[in-house]
């Protein structure tokens, strides 16, 4: 369960306004799609939703803790995957996934198991003792996924994941996304690619200039415009004033 | 996991990550590459044992000549001091680039960790990197007092934990001064201009500090010292280090051995380094994570460009061309 109530953020001392009066709730089992132009202010409500920024204004909740109040407590259930791997690059694989391991907590059992699945569907397990260091972008992407993971968070936040992943990983991690929201967690990440918002969002949220301008279903969204019945020719409509 | 527990994973992770052992153990053994550099850094310090050598016997030398005046006790707190200094001066570089430059800290903010876990493991990670640093300055003095001194179990603990406490309280020092800077100043992204300025304050601070207590102590005060000199023991130890006490502390604690003196003094010294240790703890706690959060919050103004403007900005990718047939070619 994700909660963000008045959410405002602006930057050079309140003249540029990158997030203005967001309102938005993202319900358990959900995936929510999180789309707009480039500096909309998608990343910004991101790094908001993940401790990395603090809002000017409004309140950020996450499975009912106040980020800014009990951000330990918020933060235990989250994790986030940044649209570049910022990442420990002179571990190793597995030394970083064993990092995140500690750090979350996660037993030695859950932990071998799902380090094993994931490392094994993005073929990353024959180089997991190679430095981080010596990955392709799209191997760091894959790790930081894998290390998302592992703990199980029951929200996961994800800037633009799909980008670097090669087709059958990004096919996998979908299927992935589905899988985890089944079990009541929730899902929120932004992209760029309507084909797979279209296809893979419970819910839709379109931000243009800091402002939520839509907000729903594709049904929902659909409603909006009758001429339009693409995502992209929706999106393309909104984002066009 | 409990907190102790957390906090040795991320500080086992930003050690492993800042002296790459994994990259060098891949590099080496399994890619089999800059195999080269192995015998190149033997041959390296093998090269540096005359100087070391030749150092060595500058301050047996220096020891066997304050030794009858009972002032030999001085070389350790130069020793002492010079690195505590070395210390203080790299620490402002290190401090600002690791507590709010490294790229590492994007990944470990969103994680369930503490602002002072993630800073402690910053400051740990800069500890080890200073012992390494000041090691060739240091360690030669101190060991080879104790060679001469003839220092036994005493001196040999006594020094470890010294060298163990040496970096705290200045490493301690600066971070209170690059946290509060950075809390209260907004110095985003302007790493170098921090540097320079914070290495200009600390310079100048000591400065004064010298100049003051030069003219507060007036021309008699320079008989009084050469006086003292040669009548009352350690007269220098305490001049060289009443500048910055700790440096006299971990000298008398170091030559003190298990004497009460000794031990009195290492307990100061723990003791002053504990507590400034738990200062910048509690300070990262209230303070770090709100100079850090946002710091990269950076935007451009929107302006756009006439045509004009613009073809003055593009290149047309012929200047380079237009040289190439006045430069004299061989034989003509």
């Amino acid at each position: 369960m994700i909660e963000l109530t008045n959410v405002s953020k602006s930057y050079n001392r309140g003249k540029v306004k990158a997030v203005d009066d967001l309102n938005l709730a993202v319900k358990p089992g959900e995936i929510f799609g999180f789309l707009g132009p480039n500096g909309a202010g998608k990343t910004t409500t991101i790094k908001m939703l993940v401790g990395l920024l603090r809002p000017d204004a409004g309140r950020v909740m996450v499975e009912g803790f106040d980020l800014a109040k009990e951000p330990l407590k918020a933060k235990q259930v989250t994790t986030y995957v940044p649209d570049y791997p910022a990442i420990y690059e002179r571990l190793t694989g597995l030394e970083y996934l064993n990092f995140i391991g500690d750090v979350y907590g996660v037993p030695k059992v859950e932990r071998l198991d799902r380090i094993g699945k994931w490392l094994e569907i993005f073929e990353l397990a024959p180089v997991v003792t190679n430095p981080i260091q010596s990955y392709s972008h799209g191997m760091k992407q894959k790790i930081v996924l894998t290390a998302a993971l592992l703990p199980a968070p029951r929200v996961m936040v994800l800037d633009e994941p799909l980008v670097g992943l090669d087709p059958r990983a990004a096919h996998q991690l979908k299927e992935m996304f589905r899988e985890h929201c089944d079990q009541g967690k929730t899902l929120f990440f932004s992209t760029h690619i309507m084909e797979v918002a279209e296809k893979l969002c419970d819910r839709i949220g379109i931000i243009h200039k800091g402002r939520l301008i839509a907000c729903g279903t594709m049904d929902e969204l659909k409603a909006l415009d009758r001429t339009e019945q693409s995502l992209e020719g929706i999106f393309l409509e909104l984002t066009d004033k | 996991m409990s907190r102790l527990g957390r906090l040795a994973t991320v500080i086992r992770a930003g050690l492993r990550s800042n002296f790459g052992l994994a990259t060098l153990k891949h590099r080496l053994f399994k890619e089999k590459k800059d195999r080269w550099l192995v015998p190149l850094f033997g041959l390296a310090a093998v090269g540096v044992l005359p100087t070391l050598y030749g150092i060595v016997l500058l301050i047996e030398n220096a020891y066997l000549l304050l030794k009858p005046m009972g002032q030999e006790r001085a070389l350790l707190t130069l020793g002492l001091l010079a690195g505590q200094l070395l210390i203080l001066l790299f620490g402002i570089y290190y401090i600002i680039s690791a507590f709010y430059f490294s790229r590492d800290l994007e990944m470990l903010i969103p994680l369930p960790l503490r602002p002072s876990e993630v800073m402690l493991s910053k400051f740990t990670v800069i500890m080890i990197n200073e012992y390494l640093t000041v090691a060739a300055v240091v360690l030669p003095v101190v060991i080879t007092f104790g060679v001469m001194a003839k220092g036994g179990l005493g001196f040999l603990v006594n020094t470890i934990l010294v060298y163990a406490a040496l970096p705290i309280i200045p490493l301690a020092v600066v971070s209170v001064l690059v946290v509060a800077m950075m809390r209260f100043i907004n110095v985003s992204r302007k790493k170098d201009i921090l540097i320079l300025v914070g290495s200009i304050v600390l310079i100048a601070a000591s400065l004064a500090l010298q100049v003051g207590l030069r003219r507060s102590q007036g021309p008699q005060a320079n008989m009084q010292a050469v006086t003292a000199f040669f009548t009352s023991p350690d007269s220098l130890l305490n001049q060289v280090g009443s500048k910055f006490p700790p440096s006299v502390w971990a000298t008398k604690a170091v030559a003190g051995g298990f004497s009460g003196e000794g031990l009195a003094n290492l307990a100061l010294l723990l003791g002053v380094s504990i507590a400034f240790f738990a200062g910048i703890v509690v300070m990262s706690e209230k303070l770090f994570y709100r100079g850090l959060i946002g710091l990269g919050e950076t935007t451009g103004k929107k302006r756009r460009l006439t045509r004009a403007e613009m073809s003055r900005r593009i290149s047309s990718g012929r200047r380079a061309g237009r040289a190439w047939p006045t430069v004299p070619l061989p034989g003509t």
